[in-house]
């Protein structure tokens, strides 16, 4: 028999009947977790490449009935989302740097010991982390400073996250002094310590931080939808999924032109099953690469708090 | 007397100007770190304060012409109009509701997960289904929509389609459209999306507890249900009770995205919590000053929430302050 003598449960040689079972019935337990996890976006996939009409039909559940490429051809036909696709890109790379470089920066600079004024700053991270004047205020700010309709929207006000500040924050203290000062000695300027040694030294808590960021602005979708009303053509692909969903949930409203809209409907299903899958492939693509980098940076983040 | 009190006065000023003067030295010491720092100052200031003014406007009633300083003052005209208002107990209604049926029924289901979880013998086993598990937490609502909605839709949706073919149906339900089961899909997709996400931290506090408790509790011939009664429980109180604090202290947020993503005409009443009203009220009808209040209001009554929440765990000695 296979025992693990470092876990608790290896003390003991034989496991009683009723263990057994709850084994079995955990262990299935898991699985169906695991399946209705997965399932919708297996089904998803499978409807994408269905035949809209047949799709309607019903009874698809893994794999396509009539298969077709027609839907994948009609959403990359719009020209929409190749240019919703390079906003997206376009918006998390560079929301990731920016955010990266100034809420790194605050970050080293309020983990040296000796800074002054720094019990003030630390306070105002805090209330500014609690308090939030809400949405109506924010977009008054938005517009009276010309946030509105552009593209400095998205990187700007999450330039800063005070959670990742104090994670970084955290993370830099830990470091050894001892490099940064024989380097000091040697004549760099803080900056050049900053980029050339800590910055190194501190890829595990970068690719973190990365990771967050980069879910963060591939997902957002919210800004664009309130703050960039006037400008679709810089929507990200996520507001512009948001915009085709809401056009088939408005579908169920008019009973009036009901026949138009359920002919029209035919596709959607599968259209929009199309365009979920454009948009969560990349997603669920480095999600599944770098897994054990996400857990593991996800430990050190809860551990942390 | 008078000559002490002349002479002490500029020691005085010179132990404040001397101390000013070595903070500004050591200011400049520190110059390209401060510079570090307030870089990253400056965009909390203007993101999280500098709104703060445009709280002026729940006591304003806003002129078209003129900015938000010159507007007239209303005093609590607002915040009377939303008490009085036929919308008040509606949005109050739902948003709590769901929010409730969330804390009852949605927040226990991490720590089960959590617990079953760690049950699982084999660590390959464990590491797969927490893989698996994260995955709905990195994808938007308009996502979860999607890819929902291939499951639930009522034409050709599989969920319809395996219970036609069953016979328990004899008509496609509308999932998605349909008034009575609109609370219940919000709370079942908030089970999906973030158990497993949710699920870490109870598994770090699992984690945390001494194997010696266990090995001690199987020679005294503790079963495994007796295991995770006395120990496995006991151990993530502490957690639940911290969680559950900033929980009911945000219980005027029943999930503004995923409600939004969700609601449609048909289940537009039970849709209509209060961030979707400040939403609809203040950016589409364009009544900034109402809007303003009705969110004020909200932040007023989530602050004391969370206060008094933690009040109460303070005295099991579990508080967050």
């Amino acid at each position: 028999m296979m025992v693990n003598k470092k876990s608790y449960r290896g003390a003991r040689i034989r496991k009683s009947m009723g263990e057994r079972i709850f084994d079995v019935f955990n262990t299935i337990f898991m699985i169906y977790v695991c399946f209705i996890t997965i399932y919708p976006f297996i089904n998803t996939l499978a409807i994408s490449f269905n035949e809209g009409p047949d799709a309607m039909t019903g009874g698809i559940y893994f794999y396509p009935r009539a298969f077709t490429l027609k839907n994948y051809a009609e959403v990359f036909a719009d020209s929409t989302i190749i240019r919703a696709y390079a906003i997206t890109i376009t918006r998390t790379v560079i929301g990731v740097i920016v955010s990266l470089l100034v809420t790194g920066m605050m970050a080293y600079g309020l983990s040296k010991p000796n800074i002054v004024f720094k019990k003030a700053y630390m306070l105002i991270c805090v209330i500014g982390m609690i308090f939030n004047a809400g949405l109506i205020p924010t977009y008054m700010l938005y517009r009276d400073t010309g946030l509105l309709n552009n593209f400095a929207v998205y990187i700007l006000p999450s330039a800063v996250s005070i959670w990742n500040m104090i994670l970084m924050k955290t993370f830099f203290e830990s470091l050894p002094e001892e490099l940064e000062q024989s380097a000091m000695i040697d004549g760099a300027s803080t900056f050049q310590v900053f980029f050339k040694i800590s910055i190194p030294i501190s890829m595990p808590i970068i690719a973190t931080i990365c990771i967050f960021n980069g879910v963060y602005q591939w997902n957002a979708w919210f800004d664009a939808y309130m703050f960039m009303t006037r400008n679709p053509d810089l929507h990200p692909v996520q507001t512009y999924l948001y915009k085709v969903i809401a056009l088939s949930q408005a579908t169920s409203t008019n009973a009036a032109d009901a026949e138009l809209l359920e002919r029209r409907k035919v596709n959607v299903t599968t259209i929009r099953a199309a365009t979920v899958i454009i948009t969560v492939l990349p997603v669920t693509f480095i999600y599944s690469i770098f897994q054990k980098h996400f857990v593991q940076g996800i430990m050190v983040g809860s551990l942390k708090s | 007397m008078q000559e002490i009190e002349k002479r002490s006065h500029p020691i005085k000023q010179n132990f404040l100007t001397a101390s000013l003067r070595k903070t500004f030295k050591e200011f400049r010491k520190q110059s390209g770190l401060q510079i570090m720092i307030l870089i990253g100052m400056a965009f909390i200031i203007f993101f999280r304060f500098v709104p703060i003014y445009g709280l002026q406007m729940a006591f304003k009633e806003l002129m078209p012409g003129k900015g938000i300083w010159d507007s007239p003052w209303v005093g609590f005209k607002h915040f009377r109009d939303f008490f009085t208002s036929g919308q008040f107990a509606t949005v109050i209604g739902n948003t709590i509701s769901l929010s409730l049926l969330k804390i009852f029924i949605a927040f226990p289901v991490p720590i089960l997960f959590a617990i079953l979880l760690n049950e699982v013998s084999s660590y390959r086993f464990r590491s797969i289904i927490q893989g698996v598990s994260y995955l709905p937490h990195f994808i938007s609502y308009v996502v979860v929509f999607g890819v929902v909605s291939s499951v639930l839709n009522r034409d050709g949706g599989s969920l319809n389609s395996l219970l036609l073919a069953l016979g328990i149906i004899d008509e496609p339900i509308h999932f998605l459209a349909n008034k009575p089961l609109f609370w219940p899909l919000m709370v079942l997709l908030d089970i999906w999306k973030e158990t497993g996400w949710s699920a870490i931290i109870y598994m770090a506090a699992i984690a945390g507890v001494n194997p010696e408790l266990y090995e001690a509790a199987i020679v005294d011939g503790a079963g495994r249900v007796r295991r995770v009664i006395s120990i496995t429980l006991p151990s993530l109180v502490p957690v639940i009770i911290v969680l559950l604090i900033l929980r009911v202290g945000s219980i005027l947020d029943a999930g503004f995205d995923q409600v939004l993503v969700f609601r449609n005409p048909i289940v537009f009443e039970k849709a209509n919590i209060l961030d979707i009203y400040v939403m609809d009220i203040g950016i589409s009808q364009g009544r900034f000053g109402y809007a303003t209040a009705v969110g004020l209001f909200k932040s007023i009554i989530s602050f004391f929430m969370l206060f008094f929440s933690n009040k109460l765990a303070n005295r099991s000695g579990n508080g967050l302050w």
